[in-house]
């Protein structure tokens, strides 16, 4: 039986009086892969501050592991890497394995939040993952900006999380990098049943891994999988047949040239 | 007269004592504060801790019991204009400080003008800091300190990002209220020290020389505080020596450390 992990039931929001949300619904269940795409101004980013509770919506129309947002304490569930983490204050003076660390909270109990056996191994274990651990020593605000989203990347991590939410994880990584970590994700998902949910803008990668599309624009325009989105006539309406075509059509290229390896 | 004779001083002791935990207390919460950007919180403050000490004159009621108080509102009233508002942190710090200042003037005239007393609090007198201020002052530190060791790891994870400290299960607006009720209290304890029209140097400089050096965080935490304490020890003992006044010698010293973690950065940079 399907274990549902998130539950999202007619969501609406809006900052002032522009709507950003409207009637958003859909369910996540354990070892989901689901790819949330969608424009500039979407509202992506804001749909998963609602699910993390970061943005107060009305109503306890949000579930996570069938608790309401509101009420939901059990963090070491999640594991959350945030678009803006990447404007950090670069002269914050702390170590890239402090900041990886910082991922543990979550496991300690409220109170004291004391170092526990076994962290720092975790904490080796997401450098290594990443291929960072070499750089544990050097300061965060050094490094550079794909090193910086790899350590961000382990601490989301750390804590090995069932749900885990990526907004725009890829941006600042370079191919072969961005690749392997898709890579991991998907072994992640493969081996541990981990739920994730990623923003991005490169729908034909994620088409790869994801079993799910959500597809937004203030409200969902399509929620399915991959195949479905790209046979679907409703969508090329949507979208226009040659927009449909080249995202898809991306998608089997890399496909092939995954195949031919 | 050598340095022993110096310390065989009753009123010596007291002031390298009391000194020594305040500075200690303001410069590890001013790390926090730097990071955060709310420096100028000190000032703020510190203006209310003015408006306060004119308060405790006009009332005879001991400084202490009126101060601490009325500047833990101040803190609680400058966190509630940042979360209820839409003002950024130094809107709401200027709005409490002019509050302060104009309260304390107004208070002190109806005192009958400004007093001995009072000028000793703007410039501070750390040198006639009394027994029972010292045991005060000692308590007060070793709770401030004792919190923040308590609460190490949330006040590192939300001056990081507080969006991801939220979801790692800390309860963000607690501890930013957290900080800067302690900031409150140190506040209060360092007008003895530095006076009200120093106090921020005593939160900002240690941090900020500390913030030129440092290598971790923790590391940071441990600079500040030993920059913070030794300013100040060496500032009182020069002030005698030199007979200068102990407040300003005591900032000039964290102002000559500031300078000397600067320039250890720029060398290391061109090494």
């Amino acid at each position: 039986m399907l274990e549902n992990i998130l539950s999202v039931r007619d969501v609406s929001f809006r900052y002032a009086a522009s709507p950003v949300l409207t009637e958003v619904s859909f369910d996540a269940n354990r070892g989901d892969y689901i790819g949330l795409v969608g424009p500039n101004g979407s509202g992506k980013s804001t749909l998963i501050r609602a699910v993390l509770g970061l943005v107060a919506v009305p109503g306890r129309n949000i579930r996570l592991f069938g608790i309401p947002v509101a009420d939901f304490r059990d963090w070491k569930k999640i594991g959350y890497l945030p678009q803006r983490l990447g404007q950090f204050n670069p002269q914050f003076p702390a170590t890239l394995q402090e900041i990886v660390s910082l991922g543990m909270l979550s496991t300690k109990p409220a109170f004291p939040k004391r170092r526990r056996a076994g962290e720092r191994q975790a904490v080796m274990q997401a450098l290594d993952l990443l291929g960072i651990a070499d750089l544990r020593k050097k300061m965060i605000g050094e490094l550079s900006g794909g090193q910086q989203q790899r350590a961000f990347i382990a601490r989301a991590l750390v804590s090995s999380p069932e749900l885990l939410i990526l907004d725009e994880p890829t941006t600042a990584l370079d191919p072969d990098t961005r690749e392997r970590f898709y890579e991991l994700l998907d072994a992640l998902n493969r081996s541990q049943k981990t739920t994730i949910i990623l923003i991005t803008h490169d729908i034909g990668s994620i088409g790869r891994y994801a079993n799910r599309l959500l597809y937004l624009d203030k409200r969902v325009v399509f929620y399915g999988g991959f195949d479905e989105f790209c046979h679907s006539p409703e969508m090329s309406s949507y979208f226009g047949d040659y927009s449909q075509h080249i995202i898809c059509h991306r998608h089997d290229h890399e496909e092939r040239e995954l195949g031919d390896l | 007269m050598e340095i022993s004779d110096l310390l065989s001083y009753g009123f010596m002791q007291r002031a390298i004592i009391a000194g020594s935990l305040i500075a200690c207390a303001c410069s590890v919460l001013g790390l926090f504060l730097v990071l955060r950007r709310l420096s100028l919180i000190g000032d703020g403050l510190s203006h209310v801790a003015f408006g306060s000490v004119a308060l405790s004159m006009l009332l005879q009621a001991h400084t202490l019991l009126v101060t601490i108080p009325v500047v833990l509102l101040a803190s609680v009233g400058i966190f509630r204009l940042t979360q209820k508002t839409r003002l950024y942190g130094d809107a709401a710090i200027g709005i409490v400080s002019s509050f302060g200042i104009a309260g304390g003037v107004l208070i002190a005239s109806m005192a009958g003008g400004f007093n001995i007393d009072l000028f000793s609090y703007l410039f501070g007198n750390i040198l006639a800091v009394s027994s029972q201020e010292v045991v005060i002052s000692c308590v007060l530190c070793f709770i401030v300190l004792a919190t923040v060791a308590f609460f190490f790891l949330d006040l590192f994870a939300i001056t990081f990002d507080e969006e991801t400290a939220s979801t790692s299960g800390v309860r963000t607006e607690a501890i930013t209220m957290l900080l800067v009720l302690l900031t409150g209290i140190t506040v209060v304890l360092a007008m003895k020290v530095v006076g009200i029209m120093l106090i921020s140097a005593l939160l900002i400089v240690p941090a900020a020389a500390a913030l030129q050096v440092a290598r971790s965080f923790l590391r940071a935490i441990l600079l500040s505080a030993a920059f913070g304490v030794s300013s100040v020890i060496a500032g009182i003992v020069l002030s005698f020596f030199l007979n200068l006044p102990a407040g300003a010698t005591i900032v000039l010293v964290n102002l000559f450390i500031f300078a000397l973690a600067a320039s250890i950065r720029l060398l290391r940079k061109d090494a």
